[in-house]
C-alpha cells in the first residue's frame, strides 16, 4: 500500500500496522475492541435479569453488616514482628539457569514480592545512576528479571503436586522412604553398580558435597548431568583457549565498545540484569560527550540487538565466519594497516555484503582504538571454536583482566566424573541401569528430541523422581514432590563466586522436600537436616568455623564476605584462527534454512508454563503472549511462502514440527528463531498445552542450532496473541501514526545531540505555547499548600532495554490479574505498565515497506503518566478518578461505574477495565466471602499485596504511581524520621525492578530531586505535550551512539529542526517540521 | 376492523389475532377505569419513595448499622477494670498501635503476663490473677493449645479502606476519638459511625482532635487539665506538627 506523508523516521509498530489489516483497524478504532458489551457465555439476558433480582432480594438481608470477622492473635507474637508492617529477608537461590540473589517482601510471613538484593557485591559493584550526589545507597536497586520475579507466584501455584505418587497412585513419604531404604540396601552392597543420578548442573555447593558424598559412598554410581539449557560449549571453548576450567564474568562498565555476537548480554543471558546495570552506566553523555557503544551482530532480534547503538543482522551459522573475518581485521588495524576510507558510499547505499564488510571494518577498528577497554562476547550457543575466538581476540585487545575477568571456579564435585543424558539413556536401554534418581529437570519433556528419555525409563526397573507431577513424573515409579527454593534451605554462588545461603521464608505449602534432603533420604546420607548441612557448606566455603552470629550474618546480608572466586591464573593463548568462509546476509535458499532454538523469554526451558505471570508477558520484541512461534524476517517469509497467523512446518532429517509463523522486521534472512519450553502436555491447567513443542526436532549434538531445514508453509491457521497492536494511541490512520511516532518516542543519534543538546524537545516544538484558558487547580495548589510534594517521574529511553521487569514488578505490586490468551487477544490485557515497542526502519528505503531494510528498535515504557489537567477525569460522571492534591491522578475503585468515559478519553490508553472478575476466573482469587472458601485457588491468594485493594468486575484501573508505597512513606517519615520525605525515601515497584535505573521517581518541588533535575534535562520531553495534558512523567530521548560510517540514511539527515518566531512563519499544521521529506 | 383502544392498559396497542379475540370473551375493563391508570403509577412511585426513602437513608445509615454493634467475646474481659480501674495503658496490649496500620489485638502472652494457668503441681508459673476462673478458660487453652483466642472484631472497615493507627497516635489524636469512652465500656462496642462522612469531617477540622502526643491514651483529658484553652490549644498543635490532613480519595482508598 501506498504511504501518505511519511517522514524522515519511519516507525511502525508491527507489519499488520503498516498492511492496514482489518484487525489492526479495529484496534485503531476501538480502544475496546469487539462486543465489550457481551455477556459471559451460558447466560442469556432473561437468566441474567432473574439472577440479578434473585440477588437482590439476598442482598437486601445480608448487606446490612459486616460478617461476623474473627481476630487470631498471635499465643506467642515473634520479636519484633508487627502485624501488616513487611519484613525483608535476603536469600540467593538458583532459579531457571540462574542464580538469583534476592531481596524478598514478607507480609505476615508471606514472601509476596522479590527484587533483587542491592548489597550483594555483585550488583554493590556498580551503580548505574549518573548522579554523584551521596544518594546512592538511597537509590540502590538491583533489578530483577521477570522470570525470577515470578518464583513468587509459582510458590503459590495451587496445582504444585502435594502428594507421594507411587505408579499414579497417591501415596505417603514414609512408604517412599521405606520403598528406597529397602532398594538401597542392595545399591550398597553393589557399590551403586546400577544406580544413576540424573541431575542438574548446579551452582549450590551444597548440592556438589551432597551429590561427591552419594558419588563416594556409591562409587560404581552413574553421575548424569543434564543441562535442559546446554551452555557447555563455553567452558570446551574456555579450555580449548588454554582458560583451563576458568570462568568469565564480563565488565560492561569498564568498556566503551562492546560487541556482541550472537550474544543476548541483556536479555536471555542468566546475568541479564547485572550486564544491564553495566551497560547503563555508560549510557549517559558524560562531560566528554561520549558514551559507550553497543555493537549487536545476531540472528534473530533480541533485547540486546533493541539496546544496540549498531545493529547487523546474520544468520547464527555465518556468525564463525564473521569472527574470523573481524579476528583478520582486528590484526590488520593492530598492524597499524590503514583503511582507506575516501570515496566511501554512505552506509545505507551499500548491498549486504559489503554491509558486512563495511560493519567488520569499522568494529575492528572501534574495538582496536579501545583496546582494554572494549568486550567481544560471543552468545553461549555458539560453538567451541566460537567461544575460542572470542576469548582469543579479547586477549588480543588486553581484555583479560579488566573487561573480561577470568575466575578460578571452585566446585565441590569437581572430581566426580559425569556422563550426559545421551549416554544414560543409552545405557538405560541395555539394561545396565536398574535404579534411576532423576533430581528435577523434567527430562522427558526438556531432553532434545533424539533422546527418548521415557522410553529409557521403562527399562529402569525403580525409578525415583524428584519434581512436580509431569511428563516426567508419568514414567516413573515413585514422584516425590518438590518444594520451592522459598521453602527450602539450600545455598548458591553467584557469578564472582560470592557464597550465599537460599533460607525458607515459610513452611512448606505443598508437601515438598528439597533437593538436599531428597539426596540425604535416598543415599541415606548421615545428615538429614538440610540447615545443618547448608551450615556446614558454608563453614567449608569459608574456611573455618563460623560462629552463630557469623552464621547470623551471611543469612542477614544474604552473602559471604570475601567468598569470591580467585583470578585465573592461566593465560589465554593467542595462537589459532577459526575457520572463515564468505558471507551473503541476503541469499538463503529453500531446504538450507537455519533453525536457531532459544531458552523462552518467559517459561525457559517450560518448567515455568504453569506460571501465569511469565505466560502472559509479552515477550520483548515479539509482543507475543502465551504462545512460542516460528519467528522471521519478512523477506524469507515471502519467499518460503510463510503467512503470519497460520502454522509453518519445519522439516529436519526425517522429523517435523509445526510452529505459527511471526514476521519480525531486522530479523536475518534464511533463518527461523523459534522458542523452547512450550507445548507441555503433563502441566496444570495454565501452561497445558500452550503453544507448540519443538524439541522433537532438536538434536543434542547440536541443541541450538540447525542448518539445512525445509520451512513450509502449510494454510492451517493458528491465532496468535500478541499486545503489539492494542491500544494504539493514535487515532486518524496510518499517516498518522508515521507522522506521530517520531514525536512520540524521539531519538537521535549522540552527533546529533553533541550538536544540539535540546535537540529532542525543539525538534516537534508545537508552533504555540500551550496555554490554559482557565486556571488550573494546580495554580492554587502550588500557591497555598507549598508544603505538599508534588510526584513526578522520568524515563530515560537512553537506559532502557526493554526488559520486562517493571512489567511484572508492576503486576506484582498491584495485584494486575492474569487475564488469558482469549482476553489478550480481545485486547483486554490488564498490565498497567506497557512497553510499547517500536520499529523504525531507514528512510532510504521507504519503496517497499513489507522488506524493511536496516531495522532499528525503540522500546517506550508508557503507564499513567498522571497529567496535571487529566482528561480522564473530566468525563467522569461519578468523580472515582480525581486528582490529589500531591498530583497524582487517584482511582477510588468503589466509586466506579464502568462507564469507560475515561478510558475512551484518555490519549495515553493507559487505562484498563475489568472485564470480568478476573482474578476469580482466571488467576488468584478474589470475590465475595463464600467463595473464597469454595475456590481452589485459594492459596494462590496468598501472592496477593494487602495494600492494594483487589478490583472486581466493572471497575476500571491503572497505574497509581504507586499510591500505596507513597502514602506508607509519608507516614513513616512521619513516625521514624524527621517529618520530611528525602529523595529515594519512596520508589515505586517498577523502578525498583529496573536494574538500569532508568525510571526514577521523585518529589518535583525538591530542586535538589533527581527526578527534578532530570526533568530539566536537555533530553527531556513530554509525550503528547501538545495536548496540554502537562503529564508528570517525562521521557528522555535516546540516543544512540554509531560511528559515522555506519550511520543509516536516517541518521545523517536527521529531521531540522525550525526555530519558531512568533506565529507568523507558518500555518497552523502541528507536523510541518517533519513533514519536509527529505530525498536523496 | 382493528379496535385500538379497547384493550384498556395499554391503548394503542397491537392486538395479534382478531379471532381470537372475539371469541374468547374474556373480562374487558371498561373505559372509565382508565383513569385509576394514573393513580396506580402513583401509588406505585409514591410507594417506592416511601419505602425505599427510610431503606436508604435510615436502615443503611452508618448510624443505624454501626454505632452500637456489640458482639459477645470469648472471654468478658472488661476494659472498666483494666483500662479504668488498674489505669493500664492501652499500649500494654495494643502495641503496635504507634508503629504500624493495625493496633493489634494482645497476644495470648500478654494476657498470661498476668493471668497464668496453673502449671502440672498445681502452682502457676507466673502472676497469677485469678488461675481458676473459668472466664479465663480460653487464655489457658490457647496458652496450653497454642491456639489463638478467637476475638471477634468490632471495628471493621471496608477492604478497599486503608486505615493507619500510627498516622493518627502519633500525631496527637486520641483513641478516645474514633472509640469512645472505651474505659467506660464493660463490654465493648462500636461507639461512633466509621463513616466516610464521619472520617472527612475530622479531616476537614481536625483542631478538636488534637492533644499532645503524651495524653493520647488518657481518654478522660481535657485541654484544662493542663492549663490550656482547647481552642487555642488544638490551632497550635496543627501548626506546630504540621498537620494538613487531606481528603482526596487516595488518602484512603489505594
Amino acid at each position: 500500500m501506498s504511504q501518505p506523508g511519511l517522514d524522515h523516521n519511519q516507525y511502525f509498530r508491527s507489519l499488520a500496522d503498516l498492511e492496514n489489516t482489518p484487525e489492526f483497524e479495529q484496534f485503531l478504532h476501538r480502544e475496546f475492541p469487539q462486543a465489550a458489551s457481551e455477556f459471559p457465555e451460558g447466560v442469556s439476558r432473561r437468566r441474567w435479569i432473574q439472577l440479578m433480582g434473585a440477588s437482590l432480594a439476598l442482598g437486601g438481608v445480608a448487606g446490612c453488616r459486616y460478617n461476623r470477622e474473627e481476630i487470631a492473635a498471635f499465643v506467642v507474637r515473634p520479636e519484633g514482628r508487627i502485624a501488616g508492617v513487611p519484613d525483608y529477608f535476603a536469600t540467593n537461590f538458583e532459579w531457571a539457569g540462574r542464580v538469583a540473589h534476592l531481596l524478598a517482601t514478607s507480609v505476615d510471613g508471606r514472601p509476596i514480592k522479590v527484587d533483587g538484593n542491592p548489597e550483594h557485591p555483585l550488583n554493590a559493584s556498580v551503580d548505574p545512576s549518573e548522579f554523584n550526589d551521596g544518594k546512592a545507597k538511597k537509590f540502590a536497586n538491583a533489578g530483577c528479571d521477570p522470570i525470577t520475579q515470578g518464583a513468587v507466584l509459582s510458590l503459590y501455584d495451587p496445582e504444585r503436586l502435594d502428594v507421594v505418587l507411587n505408579k499414579g497412585a497417591t501415596s505417603t513419604w514414609a512408604d517412599a522412604e521405606k520403598a528406597i531404604a529397602d532398594s538401597l540396601v542392595a545399591l550398597e552392597a553393589d557399590q551403586g553398580k546400577g544406580l544413576a543420578i540424573v541431575f542438574e548442573p548446579t551452582q549450590s555447593p551444597s548440592l556438589q558435597r551432597a551429590l561427591a558424598e552419594v558419588k563416594a559412598k556409591l562409587p560404581q554410581a552413574m553421575m548424569v548431568s543434564f543441562a535442559t539449557v546446554d551452555r557447555t560449549a563455553k567452558a570446551k571453548g574456555f579450555e580449548a583457549a588454554g582458560a583451563g576450567k576458568s570462568q568469565v564474568q564480563y565488565r560492561l562498565d569498564a568498556a566503551k565498545v562492546i560487541a556482541a555476537i550472537d550474544a543476548d548480554l541483556l536479555g536471555a543471558d542468566p546475568n541479564a540484569m547485572l550486564h544491564a546495570r553495566q551497560y547503563a552506566k555508560g549510557r549517559t553523555p558524560n562531560a566528554a560527550k561520549e558514551m559507550n557503544r553497543l555493537y549487536c551482530v545476531e540472528s534473530q532480534y533480541s533485547v540486546t540487538g533493541g539496546a544496540a547503538d549498531f545493529r547487523l543482522a546474520l544468520r547464527s551459522s555465518q556468525v564463525p565466519a564473521f569472527l574470523s573475518r573481524l579476528e583478520t581485521a582486528i590484526d590488520n588495524a593492530k598492524g597499524g594497516k590503514k583503511l582507506d576510507e575516501t570515496g566511501d558510499k554512505p552506509y545505507s547505499d551499500l548491498d549486504p555484503k559489503a554491509k558486512v564488510a563495511r560493519t567488520i571494518e569499522v568494529l575492528a577498528g572501534d574495538l582496536v582504538a579501545n583496546q582494554g577497554a572494549c568486550l567481544l562476547a560471543v552468545g553461549e550457543f555458539q560453538s567451541a571454536e566460537a567461544q575460542q575466538a572470542a576469548l582469543r581476540i579479547n586477549a588480543k585487545l588486553g581484555n583479560i583482566g579488566k573487561t573480561v575477568l577470568l575466575h578460578e571456579p571452585v566446585s565441590l564435585m569437581a572430581d566426580v566424573a559425569t556422563v550426559d543424558l545421551a549416554t544414560f539413556a543409552e545405557k538405560a536401554k541395555g539394561g545396565e541401569v536398574k535404579v534411576a534418581w532423576l533430581l528435577g529437570a523434567n527430562p522427558v519433556f526438556a531432553a532434545t528430541g533424539d533422546i527418548d528419555v521415557a522410553d529409557a525409563l521403562k527399562k529402569v526397573s525403580l525409578t525415583v523422581y524428584l519434581g512436580d507431577n509431569d511428563e516426567t513424573a508419568g514414567e516413573c515409579t515413585w514422584v516425590l514432590p518438590a518444594s520451592h527454593p522459598m521453602e527450602s534451605w539450600g545455598d548458591a554462588r553467584g557469578l564472582d563466586g560470592t557464597y550465599g545461603v537460599c533460607q525458607p521464608l515459610i513452611s512448606v505449602l505443598k508437601n515438598g522436600r528439597s533437593p538436599l534432603e531428597v539426596i540425604a533420604l535416598l543415599a541415606g546420607l548421615p545428615e538429614k537436616d538440610s540447615q545443618r548441612f547448608v551450615m556446614a557448606t558454608a563453614e567449608k566455603v569459608a574456611g573455618a568455623s563460623l560462629s552463630k552470629r557469623q552464621w547470623k550474618d551471611i543469612l542477614h546480608s544474604g552473602f559471604l564476605a570475601g567468598s569470591q572466586y580467585k583470578p585465573a591464573s592461566a593465560t589465554v593463548s593467542t595462537e589459532g584462527s577459526i575457520a572463515g568462509g564468505e558471507i551473503d546476509p541476503a541469499a538463503f535458499e529453500q531446504g538450507k534454512i537455519e533453525v536457531v532454538f532459544h531458552p523462552s523469554d518467559s517459561v525457559y526451558d517450560g518448567r515455568l508454563a504453569n506460571n501465569g505471570w511469565l505466560q502472559e508477558l509479552p515477550q520483548p520484541i515479539t509482543k507475543l503472549t502465551w504462545d512460542n512461534a516460528a519467528i522471521v524476517s519478512p523477506r524469507t517469509a515471502k519467499t518460503l511462502g510463510l503467512v503470519q497467523g497460520e502454522k509453518a512446518k519445519l522439516s529436519y532429517q526425517g522429523k517435523t514440527i509445526q510452529l505459527p509463523v511471526f514476521v519480525v522486521p531486522g530479523h536475518a534472512e534464511g533463518s527461523v528463531s523459534a522458542h523452547i519450553g512450550y507445548g507441555r502436555t503433563a502441566c496444570g491447567v495454565v501452561g497445558k498445552d500452550v503453544g507448540l513443542a519443538v524439541n522433537a526436532i532438536r538434536s543434542s549434538k547440536s541443541p541450538w542450532h540447525l542448518d539445512g531445514v525445509e520451512v513450509k508453509g502449510t494454510t492451517i491457521p493458528y491465532k496468535l496473541a500478541t499486545t503489539q497492536d492494542h491500544f494504539v494511541l493514535d487515532t486518524l490512520g496510518m499517516s498518522e501514526i508515521a507522522n506521530r511516532s517520531p514525536q512520540l518516542i524521539r531519538e537521535g543519534t549522540l552527533k546529533q545531540f553533541n550538536d544540539r543538546e535540546t535537540f529532542a524537545p525543539d525538534t516537534y516544538k508545537p508552533h504555540h505555547e500551550n496555554i490554559s484558558m482557565w486556571k488550573e487547580p494546580i495554580d492554587t495548589i502550588e500557591k497555598e499548600m507549598p508544603f505538599l510534594p508534588q510526584w513526578g517521574m522520568t524515563i530515560d529511553l537512553n537506559k532502557c532495554i526493554g526488559c520486562n521487569a517493571c512489567v511484572i514488578a508492576c503486576q506484582s505490586e498491584n495485584n494486575v490479574p492474569v487475564v488469558g490468551k482469549d482476553q489478550i487477544s480481545r485486547g483486554r490485557e490488564m498490565h498497567w505498565l506497557r512497553l510499547d515497542r517500536y520499529f523504525r526502519c531507514d528512510s532510504k528505503h521507504t519503496e517497499d515497506f513489507l522488506d524493511p531494510v536496516d531495522v532499528a528498535i525503540v522500546h517506550q515504557p508508557l503507564a499513567c503518566v498522571h497529567c496535571e489537567t487529566a482528561p480522564c477525569e473530566q468525563v467522569c460522571p461519578v468523580a472515582a478518578t480525581v486528582h490529589t492534591e500531591e498530583g497524582i491522578n487517584a482511582m477510588a475503585y468503589n466509586r466506579c461505574i464502568g462507564t469507560r468515559y475515561c478510558g475512551n478519553n484518555c490519549p495515553y490508553k493507559v487505562r484498563r477495565f475489568n472485564y470480568y472478575n478476573f482474578n476469580t476466573k482466571y488467576g488468584y482469587f478474589y470475590g465475595w466471602q463464600d467463595e473464597r472458601e469454595k475456590s481452589k485457588t485459594k492459596l494462590q491468594s496468598l501472592v496477593l499485596n494487602p495494600e492494594v485493594t483487589v478490583r472486581g468486575r466493572g471497575v476500571m484501573e491503572k497505574c497509581t504511581y504507586c499510591i500505596q508505597r507513597v502514602q506508607n512513606g509519608k507516614i513513616k517519615a512521619r513516625q521514624t524520621g524527621d517529618g520530611k520525605i528525602h529523595d529515594g525515601d519512596i520508589k515505586t515497584a517498577c523502578q525498583d525492578a529496573c536494574p538500569t535505573q532508568a525510571i526514577v521517581f521523585g518529589d518535583l518541588t525538591d530542586k535538589q530531586s533527581r527526578v527534578y533535575q532530570l526533568q530539566n534535562s536537555p533530553r527531556g520531553y513530554e509525550l503528547l505535550g501538545e495536548l496540554n495534558v502537562k503529564p508528570r512523567t517525562l521521557y528522555l530521548a535516546r540516543l544512540r551512539n554509531v560511528p559515522d560510517r555506519l550511520m543509516t540514511y536516517t541518521q545523517l539527515n536527521p529531521p531540522e529542526i525550525h526555530d519558531h518566531h512568533g506565529h507568523d512563519d507558518h500555518g497552523g499544521d502541528h507536523d510541518h517540521a517533519h513533514d519536509e521529506k527529505k530525498t536523496s | 376492523m382493528l379496535r385500538t383502544g379497547r384493550s384498556l392498559f395499554l391503548p394503542g396497542c397491537w392486538i395479534p389475532d382478531l379471532d381470537d379475540f372475539q371469541t374468547m370473551e374474556r373480562f374487558i375493563f371498561p373505559r372509565w377505569t382508565n383513569k385509576f391508570l394514573a393513580l396506580l403509577g402513583i401509588a406505585v412511585v409514591g410507594g417506592a419513595v416511601v419505602y425505599a426513602g427510610p431503606m436508604f437513608l435510615g436502615v443503611t445509615d452508618p448510624v443505624t448499622l454501626n454505632v452500637g454493634y456489640k458482639p459477645e467475646q470469648p472471654i468478658p474481659f472488661s476494659h472498666v477494670i483494666h483500662a479504668g480501674q488498674l489505669k493500664m495503658d492501652c499500649r500494654y496490649c495494643h502495641t503496635t498501635v504507634d508503629k504500624a496500620a493495625h493496633a493489634t489485638v494482645p497476644a495470648t502472652q500478654v494476657c498470661v503476663n498476668c493471668h497464668s494457668p496453673k502449671g502440672a503441681n498445681g502452682t502457676p508459673i507466673f502472676a497469677a490473677v485469678f488461675p481458676d476462673s473459668p472466664k479465663l478458660k480460653p487464655v489457658h487453652e490457647s496458652w496450653k493449645t497454642g491456639d489463638s483466642v478467637k476475638w471477634v472484631r468490632i471495628h471493621r472497615l471496608p477492604d478497599f479502606v486503608y486505615f493507619n493507627h500510627s498516622a493518627h497516635v502519633t500525631r496527637g489524636v486520641s483513641c478516645v476519638s474514633c472509640h469512645g469512652r472505651i474505659d467506660k465500656m464493660e463490654q465493648v462496642y462500636q461507639a461512633k459511625e466509621l463513616s466516610m462522612t464521619w472520617c472527612i469531617d475530622c479531616h476537614r477540622n481536625p483542631e478538636p482532635h488534637l492533644r499532645p502526643a503524651e495524653f493520647v491514651t488518657k481518654l478522660d483529658w481535657k485541654a484544662e487539665d493542663i492549663g490550656e484553652d482547647p481552642v487555642e490549644l488544638g490551632k497550635r498543635l496543627k501548626e506546630e506538627k504540621n498537620i494538613h490532613p487531606m481528603v482526596n480519595c487516595a488518602v484512603c482508598h489505594r
